[in-house]
């Protein structure tokens, strides 16, 4: 019964179709490699005019990088995950 | 960018003698030859070309340092081989290209200029009767604040963009006469009013340094000026690897 599955499971499915794409949306700007070297590059002109402190910089700063650490884990995750996929 | 092991390089060097003095490379430097030129590497952990501070600073550093004693076509942070025998397929590969690249920079140096509004300048660069209406309107709630932000937002933007037009004719312009070559960078915030990097022949530094400093005496209270260098020329030669 594919049709009346779909008709009594529509609302349902609908919110779920939502719930993927705002997931989506999230990893891919968490995963964001550019977005991570954009900003860092605001992090120095903040330091440069004086805006934030050396300490709070390099507090960021390691945030960041931890940021780039997990999208490099996260890709490698997936090559796998992609060459693991059976044929 | 992978992080992943591999033999890290800094810059090429070029050598008029057929043996390299090994004893002028920093510590942690080795190098990779091909006729007479070299990649200056370094085998490190891969958490050393994570684009840090101190990472891109160490990077600076040691080309720096390289560019005491040999003539250096820098290579920008984070370029990374999977071993020796890559490095020397792309040291043949490029020669004729790297060869050229050495001529166009020898005798030369880069020199940074990045400049900024300091707050109160800023302000005054952007301060028009517009937006001085706009931040009463928003003070009364008499309109829609979020749309008074959005019609602020574009006029301080347009603002912004028209002086720093202006600076670049007034500052930029005239210094990159006394240089060989000049490049603007993007900018990477609104008080950044421009980056700037120039290309300039050793015997004109002295010069180059007198006109940055006339500027600087004529805008120390509108600006903070960071001129920095001498470097090797990062913003002047691209080598595609």
């Amino acid at each position: 019964m594919f049709l009346l599955d779909d008709i009594l499971l529509a609302p349902a499915k609908g919110i779920l179709f939502v719930f993927k794409e705002i997931h989506k949306q999230v990893i891919k700007e968490y995963y964001d490699e550019e977005k991570i070297y954009e900003d860092l590059g605001r992090l120095q002109y903040q330091l440069d005019i004086g805006e934030i402190t050396e300490k709070a910089y390099y507090r960021m700063e390691n945030a960041l990088v931890k940021r780039l650490e997990e999208i490099e884990k996260y890709r490698e995750t997936e090559e796998e995950e992609w060459d693991e996929e059976p044929e | 960018m992978k992080l992943s092991n591999g033999i890290y390089a800094y810059c090429i060097a070029k050598f008029d003698q057929e043996e390299i003095d090994r004893s002028k490379l920093p510590g942690e430097a080795f190098f990779i030859q091909y006729r007479n030129i070299a990649a200056i590497v370094a085998s490190v952990p891969k958490t050393s070309w994570q684009p840090t501070r101190k990472n891109i600073l160490r990077h600076q550093k040691l080309t720096t340092r390289v560019q005491e004693d040999f003539i250096v076509l820098p290579l920008r942070f984070g370029v990374v081989f999977k071993d020796k025998k890559e490095v020397e397929k792309v040291l043949a590969e490029k020669y004729s290209e790297i060869k050229h690249l050495l001529n166009k920079v020898q005798g030369r140096v880069e020199l940074g200029l990045r400049v900024f509004w300091i707050q109160d300048a800023f302000v005054k660069a952007v301060g028009t009767r517009k937006v001085e209406k706009l931040k009463k309107d928003y003070a009364s709630g008499k309109r829609d604040r979020y749309m008074i932000a959005l019609e602020a937002g574009k006029i301080v933007e347009a603002a912004v963009m028209q002086r720093r037009d202006e600076y670049v004719r007034e500052i930029f312009n005239p210094l990159s006469k006394l240089a060989d070559d000049a490049a603007l960078n993007p900018v990477s915030g609104e008080k950044m009013v421009f980056n700037a990097a120039f290309l300039v022949k050793e015997q004109k530094l002295t010069d180059f340094d007198a006109a940055v400093k006339n500027f600087h005496d004529q805008y120390k209270d509108k600006f903070i000026i960071k001129y920095s260098g001498p470097w090797p020329p990062y913003n002047f030669v691209k080598v595609n690897w």
